[in-house]
């Protein structure tokens, strides 16, 4: 299979703090690949870290062949890599629609030449297949909504339909049951399942062990910023050194 | 040259009370990352507060600056219930456009109080001078100098041998986490704003009495040199606006020598915006994140 | 048609719209301008030496003024966008000063004693620059890159995540910002048929601020209401003549109390579609 992204040598300190030590890490192209470890072992930071929202003090990343290291967020995301974020960052006044709309910057036309292409063939396209992301996610009655009125659940699904709008070649899923309760985890575990069938790579950083068993192909464990496991879920689970970093630490099972 | 070491006392005198605006510009910004727009007014209105006394006591100018610290710290309370306080922080613009409503109330009461025309500010030690070798030092400028050496000092001991300072730092680390971690965050920043406002006072008497006048619209001039001390110094950064003060005043006082007087306005903001475009840390700043 | 007053109370508030306008590109992005009036001076001064000293006609040298603000926008707002939106507060802080400080020292415009000799302006002019300022500002609101200047305004990391250049669009937005308010610059010293420096400095640029905070900030109409609405006050209030600025700053503090997003805000903005369109 090949592989989309490689990391090499990934580090990353703040001052005297590293938060990420020379992570080596390849995530196969369509796969479902989950980051786990105990609470503040570096998994938020190794998103950030590809995502571009913070910058590497060393090592490599190579999305697709290419290094994307140097190269800020947002030509990440041209490039086809979309996130979503631990504590939900939707644009909160403006409506759910705005939001995959915005999502879908990385393939529209923006810039001055949109002033004049407000009525173009392509962008109403472009809105119809936003209408159809939200409605592929049951999101179609909330369209008008304002974000930030929206229930929880139905928040972070808008973030994933956010992400998926613009058809990313990597998606980046930073704990996307957090905070939930059992049903409204279903619906977003049910939606990542559904995307995860389409042609994507889904990254996904979780801390419910059952969500990992149950959607992920290969596991990744953090702790102290390192990788110190990685293995099927199953395979992983079963390490003991796995099970110490857990059980040594608070977490949730 | 013995031209030159005079100017340069004369810079570092002026620029000392610079250093006292730009402290007490910095620690609300530090704290609340609010510009207080309303520092040249209460800096301005602390100055008349401190000649009417100054006047009244019949030349007493220690009278005068302890009321004008005592107005600055009103003011400072007034700023921190109109624009904080009261003011809500969804929309992040509002506190700082508050204070600049309240400069604009505070300079126009000034104006109608005591009219727009310049008023000689007394020098009451005026005639007592000490010579240290080439440079004349004024009695009153040890006064001046005496005072803000001692806030600086003062300040330096609250911020790192007090409960109020280790809380004022706490909040300007964070203010969630200083909540959190037991810190009575609004009683801190009301304490802040009080603070700011004595420096202020201070800032207000001794300006006036190092240039001998005064005017309702020094305000904005005395801010903006204080921004620039700040900026200098480094953004939060308590000891840089010391340095980066006393800085500006040099610079002032070089320019009118060497320029002309036109000139110093225009290069002491030429250094403001060309520190903030090039180097923005400052001298003794934090690196600014860069958000590209 | 129209009377001589009414023409000129229509000139002085398609001004303020237009400076009013400017501001608001600024705020469209999230960002803070405290020295507007500085893009002021220098579209009315560069209007004003092109119309007197080099017999241009007004339109073009009107809109070159708009280029000039423009070009040094985007000098300032490159380097400096790319920090926390203080930087550039200040920045703007100093740069009106700074402009004003400047054109008092420099003799070819007249220095402190101000710049004379501009012929007038017309309603129907300045009404075709609004319509043209307006028409592209609804544009802009309509258009994805209007979508992009509100997803930066909310939450900039989160835009760039989604493949918004955020610091090009800030500066691109200042500078257009500056451009209308440069433009309106240019107008007004034709208006007026006399400038000088301290007309631009702090008080200018705070009025364009209580413009856009009183009519709105979520919205372009915003800027438009409050400039209008407050243009009409000084002659609805002329018994306040020295206590002017007095009222303006409570009003400044009594807003951000009560309502920081100005009188008209997205929610209102949505009523008003609503009952019109019924």
């Amino acid at each position: 299979m090949a592989v989309i992204l490689r990391l090499e040598g990934l580090t990353k300190r703040f001052g005297g703090l590293t938060a990420v030590d020379a992570v080596k890490l390849s995530v196969a192209e369509n796969s479902v690949h989950a980051i786990i470890g105990p609470n503040g072992s570096g998994k938020t930071t190794l998103f950030n870290l590809i995502s571009g929202a913070v910058e590497a003090t060393q090592g490599r990343i190579v999305f697709d062949g290419q290094p994307i290291e140097r190269q800020p967020a947002h030509a990440r995301a041209r490039l086809g890599i979309k996130r979503t974020f631990q504590n939900i960052r939707l644009f909160n006044d403006l409506s759910v629609l705005e939001n995959v709309r915005v999502g879908q910057h990385p393939v529209a036309i923006t810039g001055f030449s949109s002033l004049y292409r407000i009525w173009s063939a392509q962008e109403r396209a472009q809105r119809e297949a936003a209408m159809e992301i939200l409605a592929s996610f049951g999101l179609e009655s909330l369209a008008t909504r304002q974000a930030g009125e929206l229930a929880y659940g139905p928040k972070r699904l808008v973030e994933i339909a956010r992400a998926v709008a613009s058809a990313p070649r990597l998606l980046l899923l930073d704990e996307p049951t957090s905070g939930m309760n059992p049903r409204e985890s279903a619906e977003v575990v049910a939606a990542v399942r559904k995307i995860a069938a389409r042609q994507m790579t889904i990254l996904i950083i979780e801390h419910h062990l059952p969500v990992v068993k149950d959607l992920a192909e290969r596991v990744t464990v953090l702790n102290f910023g390192k990788k110190v496991a990685e293995d099927t879920p199953a395979g992983v689970l079963s390490d003991p050194a796995v099970v110490e970093a857990y059980l040594g630490s608070s977490a949730e099972a | 040259m013995d031209l030159l070491l005079q100017q340069l006392y004369n810079g570092v005198l002026i620029g000392s009370t610079y250093a006292l605006v730009a402290l007490g510009f910095t620690l609300v910004l530090g704290t609340l990352d609010l510009l207080n727009f309303a520092h040249g007014e209460t800096i301005m209105l602390s100055a008349y507060a401190g000649l009417v006394a100054l006047l009244a006591s019949g030349g007493s100018v220690l009278l005068a600056i302890a009321v004008a610290i005592a107005v600055g710290a009103l003011l400072g309370l007034i700023v921190y219930f109109g624009s904080f306080r009261f003011v809500s922080k969804k929309y992040w613009t509002a506190p700082a456009l508050s204070t600049v409503g309240i400069a604009l109330i505070l300079q126009t009461g000034a104006a109608r109080l005591w009219g727009t025309d310049q008023r000689a500010v007394p020098d009451p030690l005026g005639d007592a001078h000490l010579q240290l070798g080439p440079i004349m030092v004024g009695l009153s400028h040890l006064v001046i100098l005496g005072v803000t050496l001692a806030l600086m000092a003062g300040l330096h001991v609250l911020l790192r041998h007090t409960r109020l300072g280790k809380a004022m730092r706490a909040v300007a680390e964070n203010h969630v986490t200083a909540a959190l971690l037991g810190v009575p965050v609004e009683r801190t920043i009301a304490f802040t704003f009080l603070i700011s406002g004595v420096l202020a006072g201070a800032a207000g008497s001794l300006t006036s009495l190092v240039y001998h006048t005064i005017t309702p619209f020094i305000g904005l001039n005395i801010l903006l040199k204080g921004m620039t001390g700040m900026v200098i110094g480094g953004l939060g950064n308590v000891y840089g606006a010391m340095f980066g003060g006393v800085l500006v005043g040099v610079l002032e006082v070089l320019a009118v020598s060497y320029l002309s007087s036109s000139y110093q306005d225009v290069l002491v903001f030429a250094a403001l915006i060309a520190v903030l475009m090039f180097k923005p840390a400052g001298f003794f700043g934090v690196q600014v994140r860069d958000r590209a | 048609m129209f009377s001589v007053f009414a023409d000129s109370v229509l000139i002085g508030i398609g001004i303020n719209m237009l400076l009013a306008l400017g501001l608001y590109f600024t705020l469209a992005t999230g960002q803070f301008s405290v020295g507007h009036g500085g893009f002021m001076a220098i579209g009315a001064y560069a209007a004003s030496i092109l119309t007197v000293n080099f017999a241009w006609p007004l339109v073009p040298a009107v809109l070159c003024g708009g280029v000039a603000a423009f070009a040094i926008g985007v000098l300032i707002g490159l380097p400096v966008l790319r920090f926390s939106h203080l930087y550039l507060a200040m920045a703007t802080f100093g740069f009106g000063e700074i402009v004003r400080a400047a054109f008092s020292v420099v003799d070819y415009v007249g220095g402190v004693g101000g710049m004379r000799g501009m012929m007038g302006t017309t309603a129907p002019i300045v009404l075709g620059l609004v319509l043209a300022a307006v028409a592209f500002s609804w544009l802009h609101s309509r258009s994805r890159w209007g979508l992009a200047c509100d997803a930066i305004r909310q939450d900039e990391d989160a835009a760039a995540a989604m493949g918004i250049d955020v610091r090009l669009n800030k500066v691109l937005a200042f500078g257009v910002g500056a451009a209308i308010t440069g433009v309106g610059g240019g107008l007004y010293a034709h208006h007026f048929y006399f400038i000088e420096p301290t007309t631009f400095g702090l008080h200018m640029s705070v009025a364009i601020i209580l413009f856009v905070i009183f009519g709105g900030i979520e919205t372009f109409w915003g800027a438009m209401l409050g400039a209008a609405v407050l243009s009409l006050l000084p002659d609805l209030f002329r018994f306040l003549k020295d206590w002017y600025l007095f009222m303006y700053g409570l009003l400044f503090v009594l807003l951000m109390i009560f309502r920081p997003q100005g009188m008209l805000d997205r929610a209102a903005l949505r009523a008003l579609r609503k009952k019109l369109w019924r």
